[in-house]
C-alpha cells in the first residue's frame, strides 16, 4: 500500500502537502473548525439554542443576535452552532458503521462465491434499488423519529453500495498472485482475508466514503426538512429550514439562508477533500 | 446483445419481488404493533377497540404474514394496488393514476435537462482542461453535487419574490391542459434537480473524454484530417459515454429522493409528495405500495440505462 507511506508524510510535513493540494488542505481545515465548533458549541454559543424569549422574535441579524431570531425569539446563530453537532455526528457515525458493514458483506459475499453470493447479490440488487432517501423514510417512521433512527436508516441506505464496490474489489484482489501465493504457504483463510484482501480492496471504498458522507448529511438534512428526521426542539439544519420556510420565507429570510449556508459549506468542504483524496488515492481518474 | 438485454429483463421481477418484500418487511415484521403504529401512540394509550379490530381486519394482520404479502402482491398485480387508503378511503389505483404521472415527467424532464448540459459542458471542461473555461466546468459540477436542492429552491423562491414579486402557480396543470401554468410549476424544480443530476454527469463526461482523449485512435482519427467536432462526438464521444450511463443510472436514486423534496416544496402533487403524507399520517397500504412503485421506477430507468449500454458498446455482454 504505497499510498500508506504517502499518508505519513503528509502527517509529518503538513506544510508541504497543503502546498500540493491546496484545495482539499483548505476544505479540511474549514472542516476541522466545523468540527471544533460543533464540540465546543456550549462555549461558542451566545444564548442557550432553545431558550424561548418571545420578547425579542423574528429580529433581523444583529450584533447581539448575529443571525437573527426566529419567531419562538431563540438565538439563530447558536441554534447554526447546535446544529452542526447533528449533521456531523449523524453524517460521520452512518458513513463509519455503513463502510464497516459493508465492506464486511461485501468481502464476506466475494469470498463466499457460489450460492451464497448469487443470493447476497440479488439482495444487494433490490437493495440498491431503493432511492437513499425512501430508504431512511421507510426505517425512520418505523423506528420513531429520534436521531439514531436517522442514522440507522441512513446506514442501511449505504450499505448496499459500500458492500457491491467492496466486493467487486476482493474479487479482483482474490485472483491476485500474492494471494494465491499466501494461499499456497497454508494462510488460514481469515488470515487472508485480515492481511492480504482487506486491505487491497479497501482503497475504492474510501475514495467512495466522501461521496457517502455528503448524501447522509443531504439525507437527514432532507428528512428533517420533511419533517420526519430529528424531532423537535433539537436543532438540526434541516428542519430549521423546514420552521424557516413555512411562512417566513419573505417576512424573516434570515432563518433560512444561515442554517442553509451552513449545510451547504459543510457539504462543499465535504466534497472538496473527496476530490483531494480521489487525487491522492487514484490519481488516475484526475 | 439480445442475450444480454434478455438476461437483464429476467433480472427484473425476481429483484422487484425481492425489495417488494423488503419494503413488507420493513412495515410489518419490524418491532413494535402496527395497529399502535397506525392509530399513533406507542401502547401506552388504549385504542378504541372497534378502530383496533377495523385496522387489524383491513390489514388481515391476523392471517399468517405470507398470506398477507401474497395478497398484497395479488392486489398490485390484478391493479387494485394494495386497497384503499386508511385515512381518505381513496382507492389506491386512483391515487397512483393521479400522482405517479407528475413525478415521472419531472423525472423526464430533468433527465434531459441534465443531459443536454451536462454532456456538452463535460466536453467543453475536457476539451480546455486546466483553462479557465475548464475551471468554470468544475465549478459547476462540485456546486450542483454540494447545494443543497431545498436549499436551493427556498433561495430561488425568495430571489423571485424579491426581485420581480413573481411566485409560481399553486394549483398543478398537466401540459396537456395548460401548458403555460405546466411551464411555470415545472420550471424551478427541474432546473434545480438537473442542476444536482448534471453535476454527476458533466464530470463522468469531462473525466471520461480525457481518458479517451489521449488515446492512439483518436491520433489516427485527427491525422487522417478528419474536422476537430466529428473526432469529438463521433469517436471520443461514443467511447465516454459508457462511464457517464452508468452514473446516470447510480443517481437516479439521488434525483428521486430530490423529487421527493421538490413536491414537497412546490407542491406538485406527485408520488414523491404522496408518500411523504402517507408516511406523517403512517397510512400504511400507500406508503407500502408507493414504496414499491419507487423502486419499480429505479430499476426501469436502469433497465433502460442497461440497454444503451449495449447499443453503445456493442462488445458489452453478459457477466456476473
Amino acid at each position: 500500500m504505497p499510498y500508506l507511506i504517502r499518508a505519513s508524510r503528509i502527517a509529518t510535513r503538513p506544510a508541504r502537502a497543503a502546498r500540493r493540494y491546496p484545495v482539499g488542505a483548505a476544505a479540511l481545515t474549514a472542516l476541522l473548525a466545523m468540527g471544533l465548533a460543533a464540540v465546543f458549541a456550549e462555549q461558542l454559543a451566545p444564548f442557550d439554542p432553545l431558550a424561548h424569549d418571545e420578547a425579542n422574535a423574528l429580529l433581523a441579524p444583529s450584533a447581539e443576535h448575529l443571525f437573527g431570531t426566529d419567531r419562538f425569539g431563540r438565538d439563530v446563530f447558536s441554534r447554526v452552532l447546535y446544529g452542526a453537532r447533528i449533521s456531523l455526528m449523524v453524517g460521520l457515525v452512518s458513513v463509519l458503521a455503513g463502510t464497516v458493514i459493508g465492506t464486511t458483506i461485501g468481502i464476506i459475499s466475494a469470498y463466499a462465491s457460489g450460492v451464497a453470493d448469487l443470493v447476497i447479490q440479488r439482495f444487494i440488487d433490490a437493495l440498491m434499488a431503493f432511492p437513499h432517501l425512501l430508504m431512511a423514510l421507510l426505517l425512520v417512521v418505523v423506528l420513531e423519529p429520534s436521531p439514531v433512527s436517522v442514522i440507522i436508516g441512513i446506514t442501511v441506505a449505504f450499505v448496499p453500495q459500500v458492500a457491491r464496490i467492496a466486493r467487486a474489489q476482493a474479487l479482483s484482489v482474490k485472483a491476485e498472485s500474492y494471494v494465491m501465493a499466501a494461499k499456497s504457504l497454508g494462510g488460514s483463510p481469515t488470515r487472508i482475508v485480515a492481511r492480504h484482501v482487506l486491505p487491497n480492496s479497501i482503497t475504492p471504498v474510501i475514495i467512495h466514503a466522501t461521496g457517502f458522507m455528503e448524501g447522509a448529511v443531504l439525507t437527514e438534512a432532507a428528512l428533517s426538512f420533511l419533517g420526519l428526521g430529528v424531532p423537535p426542539p433539537d436543532p438540526s439544519w434541516g428542519r430549521m429550514l423546514k420552521e424557516g420556510s413555512e411562512g417566513f420565507l419573505e417576512a424573516a429570510p434570515w432563518l433560512t439562508i444561515f442554517p442553509g449556508l451552513a449545510l451547504t459549506a459543510l457539504v462543499f468542504c465535504v466534497a472538496l477533500i473527496g476530490d483531494g483524496v480521489r487525487d491522492f488515492l487514484d490519481p488516475r481518474q484526475r | 446483445m439480445l442475450r444480454y438485454i434478455g438476461l437483464r429483463l429476467a433480472l427484473f421481477v425476481p429483484t422487484l419481488l425481492i425489495a417488494s418484500i423488503v419494503i413488507f418487511a420493513i412495515l410489518r415484521v419490524l418491532p413494535g404493533d402496527v395497529v399502535d403504529v397506525v392509530l399513533g401512540g406507542s401502547g401506552e394509550v388504549a385504542h378504541d377497540p372497534i378502530q383496533v379490530e377495523r385496522v387489524r381486519e383491513e390489514l388481515g394482520l391476523d392471517e399468517p404474514l405470507i398470506a398477507q404479502y401474497g395478497s398484497w402482491l395479488w392486489s398490485v398485480a390484478t391493479g387494485d394496488f394494495g386497497g384503499r387508503s386508511f385515512v381518505n378511503r381513496t382507492p389506491i389505483s386512483s391515487l397512483v393514476a393521479r400522482q405517479l404521472p407528475v413525478t415521472v415527467q419531472l423525472a423526464v424532464y430533468t433527465m434531459l435537462l441534465a443531459a443536454a448540459i451536462a454532456i456538452p459542458v463535460g466536453i467543453a471542461g475536457a476539451v480546455r482542461q486546466g483553462r479557465w473555461a475548464d475551471f468554470l466546468v468544475r465549478l459547476f459540477a462540485i456546486g450542483g453535487q454540494a447545494v443543497p436542492s431545498f436549499f436551493l429552491a427556498l433561495l430561488a423562491l425568495l430571489a423571485l419574490v424579491l426581485l420581480i414579486g413573481w411566485s409560481p402557480p399553486v394549483i398543478y396543470d398537466h401540459v396537456w391542459q395548460d401548458p403555460t401554468r405546466h411551464v411555470q410549476l415545472m420550471f424551478l424544480p427541474v432546473v434545480i434537480l438537473a442542476w444536482g443530476y448534471a453535476a454527476y454527469l458533466t464530470r463522468m463526461t469531462r473525466a471520461g473524454m480525457l481518458d479517451v482523449l489521449g488515446q492512439d485512435f483518436i491520433r489516427t482519427a485527427r491525422s487522417k484530417g478528419l474536422a476537430e467536432r466529428i473526432v469529438l462526438v463521433r469517436h471520443a464521444l461514443r467511447n465516454a459515454l459508457i462511464p457517464v450511463l452508468s452514473v446516470a443510472g447510480i443517481q437516479v436514486g439521488a434525483l428521486l429522493g430530490g423529487a421527493v423534496v421538490m413536491e414537497t416544496i412546490f407542491g406538485l402533487p406527485g408520488i414523491g409528495r404522496g408518500i411523504v403524507d402517507a408516511v406523517s399520517d403512517r397510512d400504511y397500504p400507500v406508503v407500502q405500495t408507493y414504496a414499491t412503485l419507487f423502486v419499480f421506477i429505479m430499476l426501469t430507468v436502469n433497465l433502460i440505462i442497461d440497454v444503451l449500454y449495449a447499443v453503445l458498446d456493442p462488445r458489452i455482454t453478459y457477466r456476473d
